[in-house]
């Protein structure tokens, strides 16, 4: 009789679904009851297609675009010049290029930290490369004198500053007022009035003047600037398959307010990019991924989407990008230019492949 | 018969799984956390986990693992962090030089204290978050998710970097794992934790 009953509560236990063993929150109701490729009021987004072939975008008023981002460098893994630096260990993190930059003319910048350099493309070439101190820098960002900043946020804790010639010209600590942990600071940018760090994608703090000195006590700013340096902007996850983008006059005597809620076609894995250009229309990307429950646990549906947004917050494009699976890390994928322009970074097999896309 | 034959398979199933269970010592998830956390700033060592409390010898790697140059005493790789902050498979002083699993038993194995959990569900403070893939792996200790989905991560990152908290971009590649035992009581939601007109839960 004894081991009936234990054997009942074996066979009841075992069999108890995983869902029930703790209360499932409402993100995780959302991922297993909507189906977002028919409710949501969006045109339905397939998956990526396939590399070559450009994903399908869509416009706010169901247009078609005629043409989808387009691939503008592909770059093999390697250590030569005109290759990228790629590392991948048994136990250890692997990682690619952590960053790029367009230049006004087209020309990409590749952070190939891996091979403590800064490569420079231009029509499939490189037109100019120089030396990083180290292999541990994540960001970087450039002034409008073509003057570096580089990030290295764990080892040395420091915006390193180059000149136009890609030479060091000194250094500026990261950790202090208002920065408590250099692994959180997660955007570097040189601005006319200098250096400024953005912390867990939330402010940005001021780290040091037009000269590169450091500056005391540090100014802090509760967003992103916007190109036309009019607003500040910020952006955060609302609930699983939406993201809030807020803006706010520079003044700060006004709260932010909520520019756009947007929502996508499936769960947000993480936001990618949040940046304005001269025309003041705003630009949010997200990674987008929708993961198998059960082994191997791996996402069936993955892609990066950027949405552009009208200065009064109407949608006016959005384009899906291709998918990034590669376990590599990468600090900043997506990068947009002044005049709107869409980059995105993507880790292959074979190299590494720069799309574009002009909305 | 066959009835009692088959409550006798779940028993013994039961029983089995309920002893490997039971290997595994408790420990609260802000528990790992404070492991976790003590590990920062040593110095990545292939193979091996350990480090002290009062956070001195951290000791330094030079070089491209396997073939680096580790010197000192103390530090760990990404696997051998998860193991000794898990305290998987049994309880383990932080200083024991003691790495039991590579990042290829936690990803793959299933009958161990931890469950493989879909990255589409909530990721909990002292989760972890791994991959391997062709001999390749990485594995890092969840901390929490920032209001672009951004996960904050504990890891022994590689011998660059050594031992470091802080954001990192985790791709698709990347599963969830679980540590059994840890109470449901100081689950946390991390991610997803913003929402308009609210800074945190």
């Amino acid at each position: 009789m004894v081991l009936v009953v234990l054997a009942a509560v074996a066979f009841l236990l075992l069999s108890r679904p995983e869902s029930e063993k703790s209360p499932p929150t409402d993100n995780q109701l959302i991922t297993k009851e909507k189906d977002t490729s028919t409710t949501g009021d969006r045109p339905a987004v397939k998956k990526a297609a396939p590399e070559e072939k450009s994903p399908e975008n869509t416009t706010g008023n169901q247009e078609k675009k005629p043409a989808g981002p387009q691939v503008v460098l592909r770059v093999e893994w390697g250590e030569e010049e005109g290759k990228l630096g790629r590392s991948r260990s048994e136990e250890g993190n692997p990682e690619g290029p952590m960053a790029f930059w367009v230049g006004e003319g087209g020309e990409i910048y590749v952070l190939d930290q891996v091979n403590s350099r800064v490569q420079v493309f231009k029509d499939g070439k490189v037109v100019r490369s120089f030396a990083l101190p180290a292999v541990t820098y994540q960001d970087f960002a450039f002034d409008s004198r073509g003057r570096m900043v580089a990030l290295d946020r764990f080892v040395r804790d420091e915006a390193a500053l180059f000149d136009e010639n890609g030479r060091p010209t000194g250094s500026v600590k990261l950790t202090g007022e208002h920065i408590a942990e250099g692994g959180l600071v997660t955007a570097v940018y040189y601005r006319p009035d200098g250096v400024w760090a953005e912390v867990n994608n939330e402010k940005l703090v001021r780290i040091a003047d037009a000269d590169g000195k450091a500056v005391s006590p540090r100014e802090v700013v509760p967003g992103r600037f916007s190109r036309d340096g009019r607003l500040l902007l910020s952006a955060a996850l609302d609930g699983k398959q939406a993201a809030a983008v807020f803006v706010r006059p520079l003044s700060q005597t006004q709260e932010a307010k909520l520019l756009a809620r947007v929502e996508f076609p499936i769960p947000v894995l993480q936001l990618t990019a949040l940046e304005s250009d001269l025309s003041g229309r705003i630009l949010l990307a997200a990674y987008l991924a929708r993961f198998r429950e059960t082994e191997p646990y791996d996402a069936f549906e993955q892609y990066e989407q950027v949405v552009v947004l009208a200065p009064d917050g109407q949608e006016t494009a959005r384009i899906n990008f291709a998918p990034r699976p590669l376990a590599e890390e990468v600090f900043h994928p997506v990068f947009i230019t002044p005049a709107g322009v869409i980059y995105q970074m993507v880790f292959e097999e074979r190299g590494v492949t720069f799309w574009r896309y002009a909305p | 018969m066959k009835c009692w034959f088959l409550a006798g398979v779940f028993l013994a199933a039961f029983c089995l799984v309920a002893s490997a269970r039971a290997d595994c010592p408790q420990i609260s998830r802000e528990q790992i956390a404070t492991l976790a956390q003590s590990a920062m700033g040593y110095s990545y060592w292939w193979g091996h986990g350990r480090w002290r409390m009062d956070h001195t010898q951290l000791g330094s790697c030079s070089g491209s693992c396997p073939d680096c140059t580790h010197s000192g005493s103390y530090g760990a790789d990404c696997s051998g962090l998860a193991g000794k902050v898990w305290q998987v498979p049994r309880a383990s002083d932080v200083t024991e030089d003691y790495h039991p699993y590579s990042t290829y038993n936690f990803r793959y194995d299933t009958d161990k204290c931890w469950t493989q959990v879909s990255r589409g569900s909530t990721m909990y403070r002292a989760d972890a978050v791994v991959y391997n893939t062709d001999g390749s792996g990485h594995i890092m200790i969840y901390d929490s998710g920032n209001a672009w989905g951004t996960p904050v991560v504990w890891e022994c990152k590689d011998c660059s970097y050594g031992c470091v908290h802080g954001t990192h971009t985790v791709s698709t590649s990347y599963i969830g794992i679980r540590r059994h035992c840890c109470p449901k009581s100081d689950r946390f939601r991390h991610r997803f934790a913003y929402s308009i007109g609210s800074s945190s839960l």
